[in-house]
């Protein structure tokens, strides 16, 4: 009996238990391009933001909620998202965004001029202003969406069974089975992140030998696959360190993604031109670019 | 035999991209410098940002620099290098006053010391050194100047082992470390440490044979004449067998019978820059190539010796008296006066020593060559033919090829210095007589549907390579498929059935025919030969959707078709009683193309003039009864959150009756205010579910900027959730918010219609869409219209628009 109690009691403390840290056991939980710099949302519900020399300016903690997780940055917002609550911080002030009950928010991004998220059993809502009633879009996804990711008029996600969401300005979403389609020609693919770029979109994943995998299309039904190889003084590398998340830089036209060991690969338009960038700043879990500058974050800020 | 290693092929040249440097002084301060913004530079420097975006200083050689003026280094203790390594990286040292001024700073940018390697088209990785303060206290001019690593020793045991060697073999050559895709070199050196590699072997084994295997000409001088070295042996990069292939030279299994296609220069000192592309010389630079090159080489073009060793003799040529339209042929007998069976590359070079200074001719051109086998002590008799239309110039004012009168000197050897002999020709016309050569034809388009046209059009052009006016040619077209294309004399295309048909054009001038060929793709026709209704024909050209009246009934009328194309396939979904439609699908099962053709049978429908209550033909969707009455001989709906757009199908008190027909719809529209933001409505529509259906509606203004203005006319479809078309019109003179409206459905045609006096109507907009079991009817409500763009500062809530009343006077409806 009592070895019982100390079980349960251990069960309790987790979820009770503020832990400083995201569910990556890290500091930094996400990046954005703010400004001309960037904004950086700590574990601990403080953003710090940046210059465009990427030094510091200032720090602040959000007002009225605690727990954010997400952070997207829209026109002259930042939003930010806890599980249940969005918050907008716009001219100074936080105003706090509907978000209907049940919805449980579990990514976030800006959407032409909007906010768009996803939810865990399958929705999107959709605000068009930080004072709007959340619209809400249903999707036919199985899966639990994991990242999400828009440029322009198209807006893209990705669930935990590799399903594939696009969803245009009519808020109409279209599904995509990554799996069905193709785990024959490409094996089986665990999808973890979605980056939209101008031209075509990006998905990464993992196979189950645990080396990554990426995919460009340009509407998102036929998909081609980059691999993950370069060039050091002449000599053909592979890189294979597991894929966390992607993002697109639109000044070259190129994806970059963050993988396991401060790995950041870039793939730009030309596939002989692929690169690596050995950051040697822990886990890396988030990215964001603004102009020509880019910032990471996850155990450090890099 | 022994292996051992030693050289490196670490390049000299393309070193460094560099993008800026940041001076720091001791008080923090930071001042960036451009490195792009030179003030000058040493020979070759570039400056391009390659597939990235961030310009840089590239093109960067062993010993280049670039020079700043006016920096001010007046307490300076760093400076920051925005740099990208290619391949090895290099030096860069930080003078003063000259490149070989006092030196400040020197930062080792290389891989061998850890500094990051590739990703030329990303950012510049920040690089810091100290920089040693010379106490100025004035603006300096400061010279980068960027070096190569030091080579790498030579291995000791390599020289021991080629000591020890009978004979010595050195590998040399290049690699992508020396160019490679967006990274050209800048010197011809053997790249790295292989030249001294080359010399040390050399000077310790008397039999030291280099096998050099490069991208092109390197610089041999340094070698190719040492005592010690009595062969060296070029190839390019070639495939997986060259291994063996290699060996077989180097063991004399078989003799060596190649020739350079590239002139080899002593040096590249003796070449313009690397950006000057002319290739003639003059004005104190040398030409380029076997052309225009004449000072002396290393090795010249068409340059290779065996093995063996071959005499020419008997140089004959079939004609001396040339024009243009002419061939001649050049024979020499060519035998084998060595010890090994061989191969040996005839050469013919031809020389215009009449043709005038002025035209700047080339020095001698290759016009023939041919590889011959031939064994020890025999002879064989070469003849290489010649045409003599490929003796052209060409003539950039009059734009086509031209000759030279006079002496075509044609120099037979083996290779363009090694000539054993000459014969010549004289050139007695200027011009080759013209000819029809070349025929280019097209349509413009490659895909057409049956009973499509296109005009086809053609360029033609001569011998000469000029273009002739199409109007002095004869033109015939033909097909070799009749049942895809016709063709009339005129060269005009019509698709006759699906299939794909090449299309010819035979092109006839001065007697000459040539013929051009192209493709034409025909897609399937959809279109329906029979369409019937209980036995009776109801078929339309054009026509899509057909509309029948007929009465009510639990069976409606069996449908029937068939297609024009027999090789498509016809599918018919009956409709399952009347009102309802029925479906028809004409599928090509080839391209997977498909036309859809509707049927709708409906009753008359019935209009409503609301001076009691609605009739009972009404079906009110979403129905609450506390947002609609009937008041004052109109139909009053109090408009309330949602519509049927988009996503948001939760528009209250539509009112629809069936009307599965051909159809004109009025109604006199009274809203008690103008439509408030953002997307208030009210109106008619044709309603087939809340994703397929047609509005027209009066609307608030789309798009307006903060505060209202008049409401607008839309019309607007959606097929299958998502907008299928839009169109908004700011109407005149409504006043008071009292429109007329008038929705006119012709098959799957809707067009729209308003009126500010209930005379005079206005177009108003037209689309088309395929609807099903359509109803017709009104609806009035707030509108959810997606807004983007909220999150800027300034942005205030909205408030939600004030319910507004849309009283419709009477729903006219006339079936047809």
């Amino acid at each position: 009996m009592k070895r019982l109690l100390i079980i349960i009691m251990i069960t309790l403390i987790g979820p009770l238990v503020r832990s400083e840290y995201s569910a990556y056991g890290q500091p930094y939980l996400d990046v954005e391009a703010f400004g001309e710099g960037f904004a950086v949302l700590e574990a601990d519900d403080k953003i710090h933001f940046y210059n465009s020399a990427s030094e510091q300016t200032s720090t602040i903690q959000t007002e009225g909620v605690s727990g954010a997780k997400f952070m997207c940055s829209v026109s002259d917002a930042l939003v930010i998202a806890g599980e249940t609550y969005l918050s907008c911080l716009l001219d100074g002030r936080w105003l706090p965004m509907d978000v209907p009950e049940t919805s449980r928010i579990t990514c976030l991004t800006a959407f032409y001029g909007g906010v768009m998220a996803a939810t865990e059993d399958g929705k999107f809502l959709f605000w068009g202003s930080p004072f709007d009633k959340a619209q809400i879009i249903k999707t036919e996804v199985s899966g639990r969406f994991i990242d999400m990711d828009s440029f322009a008029d198209r807006c893209y996600a990705v669930t935990d069974r590799s399903e594939f969401v696009s969803i245009g300005l009519n808020l109409h979403p279209n599904t995509f089975d990554f799996n069905a389609y193709y785990s024959e020609y490409y094996g089986e693919i665990d999808i973890v992140s979605v980056a939209a770029g101008a031209t075509s979109v990006c998905i990464t994943g993992n196979r189950g030998d645990e080396s990554p995998a990426a995919f460009i299309s340009s509407n998102g039904n036929v998909w081609s696959e980059r691999a993950f190889d370069y060039l050091e003084s002449g000599s053909q590398k592979y890189m294979d360190k597991k894929t966390i998340t992607a993002a697109y830089r639109e000044y070259d036209d190129c994806y970059v993604i963050l993988c396991e060991e401060g790995v950041i690969f870039h793939l730009p338009a030309c596939s002989h031109c692929n690169y690596p960038i050995f950051s040697n700043s822990g886990r890396l879990t988030s990215l964001a670019f603004n102009g020509k500058s880019f910032m990471a974050v996850g155990e450090t800020i890099y | 035999m022994k292996l051992a290693s030693g050289g490196s092929t670490k390049s000299k040249s393309n070193l460094l991209y560099v993008a800026y440097f940041e001076l720091t002084k001791t008080d923090g301060t930071v001042t960036r410098h451009d490195a792009t913004k030179f003030s000058a530079c040493s020979d070759g420097i570039t400056v391009g940002s390659g597939m990235g975006t961030e310009e840089q200083v590239r093109s960067i050689d062993d010993g280049s620099w670039t020079a700043y003026e006016n920096i001010d280094l007046t307490n300076v203790e760093k400076i920051t290098f925005g740099v990208n390594i290619p391949t090895e990286g290099g030096i860069i040292e930080a003078h003063v006053d000259s490149p070989s001024g006092n030196l400040i700073s020197t930062l080792e940018a290389t891989k061998a010391s850890g500094k990051p390697v590739g990703g030329v088209y990303g950012a510049s990785t920040p690089m810091e050194e100290k920089v040693l303060r010379l106490g100025v206290n004035e603006p300096k001019t400061v010279y980068l100047v960027y070096k190569a690593p030091a080579d790498d020793e030579i291995d000791p045991e390599t020289l021991k082992a080629a000591k020890e060697s009978d004979v010595a073999i050195v590998f040399v050559g290049t690699d992508e470390n020396t160019a490679t895709e967006e990274a050209d070199r800048l010197t011809l050196d053997l790249p790295g440490n292989q030249v001294n590699l080359i010399k040390a072997v050399a000077a310790v084994n008397k039999h030291t044979i280099v096998v050099m295997q490069t991208l092109g000409c390197v610089e041999v001088e340094e070698f190719k004449n040492l005592e010690n070295i009595p062969g060296i042996i070029w190839t390019g990069y070639n495939g997986q067998a060259q291994g063996p292939a290699i060996a077989k030279v180097l063991f004399g299994d078989v003799t060596p019978g190649g020739k350079l296609n590239a002139t080899w220069y002593k040096s590249v000192k003796d070449l313009p820059a690397i950006t000057d592309y002319t290739l003639r010389g003059g004005e104190g630079k040398n030409g380029r190539t076997l052309w225009y090159f004449d000072k002396p080489v290393s090795y010249e073009f068409g340059y290779g010796i065996s093995y063996t060793t071959f005499e020419y003799s008997n140089f004959r040529i079939s004609r001396t008296s040339i024009t243009p339209d002419d061939k001649l042929t050049i024979s020499v007998d060519v035998k084998n006066t060595g010890s090994y069976d061989g191969d040996e590359v005839v050469q013919i070079y031809v020389t215009t020593p009449d043709s005038p200074a002025s035209a700047q001719r080339p020095i001698k051109r290759l016009k023939g060559f041919q590889r011959v086998t031939i064994p020890v002590g025999q002879t064989k008799t070469v003849s290489i033919d010649i045409d003599c239309s490929d003796l052209w110039f060409w003539d950039m004012e009059a734009d086509r090829m031209t000759y030279d009168k006079g002496r075509y000197v044609f120099e037979v050897g083996s290779s363009s210095k090694d000539i054993r002999g000459t014969v010549t020709a004289t050139m007695t016309a200027s011009e080759i007589t013209p000819e029809l050569k070349t025929v280019v034809a097209d349509c413009g388009v490659s895909v057409l549907r049956a009973g499509e046209t296109a005009q086809i059009s053609y360029t033609a052009c001569l011998n000469n390579d000029s273009f002739i006016n199409v109007s002095e040619t004869k033109a015939s077209y033909r097909t070799n498929n009749d049942a895809v294309v016709t063709i009339d004399a005129d060269g005009k295309l019509k698709a006759a059935g699906q299939g794909v048909a090449t299309v010819y054009v035979d092109v006839t001038w001065n007697g000459k025919t040539v013929t051009a060929s192209f493709s034409v793709k025909v897609m399937p026709d959809l279109s329906l030969a029979t369409l019937k209704v209980a036995g009776k024909s109801y078929l339309k050209a054009g026509v899509n959707q057909y509309s029948i009246v007929r009465k009510a009934s639990s069976k409606a009328p069996a449908v029937t078709a068939t297609a024009k194309d027999p090789s498509v396939r016809v599918v018919v979904e009956q409709a399952s009683a009347v009102p309802g439609t029925a479906v028809i699908s004409v599928i090509d099962d080839v391209t997977s193309d498909k036309a859809v053709y509707l049927v709708n049978f409906g009753t008359k429908a019935v209009s409503d003039e609301f001076k009691n209550a609605p009739s009972s033909v009404w079906t009110v969707l979403g129905e609450n009864k506390d947002g609609w009455k009937v008041q004052s001989g109109a139909l009053a709906i109090t408009t309330a959150a949602g519509d049927v757009t988009l996503a948001n199908n939760n528009a209250t008190n539509v009112f629809v009756q069936s009307a599965n027909t051909d159809w004109t719809v009025d109604t006199k529209l009274t809203c008690s205010e103008t439509p408030g933001m953002p997307a208030q409505n009210a109106g008619i529509i044709a309603y087939q579910d809340d994703d397929n259906f047609v509005k027209l509606v009066y609307s608030a203004q789309m798009f307006r900027r903060g505060g209202q203005g008049g409401g607008a006319i839309q019309l607007s479809s959606e097929e299958n959730g998502y907008s299928k078309a839009s169109v908004n019109t700011t109407p005149e003179g409504i006043e008071n918010n009292v429109v007329w409206l008038r929705l006119q459905k012709k098959g799957d045609v809707y067009t729209a219609f308003y009126s500010a006096d209930g005379k005079k109507f206005v177009e108003a907009g037209k689309l088309e869409t395929g609807l099903k079991d359509i109803k017709a009817g009104v609806i009035a409500c707030d509108g959810v219209m997606p807004s983007f763009g909220g999150f800027r500062r300034g942005a205030m809530p909205m408030a939600d628009p004030k319910p507004m009343t849309a009283s419709f006077d009477y729903f006219r409806i006339i079936s047809k």
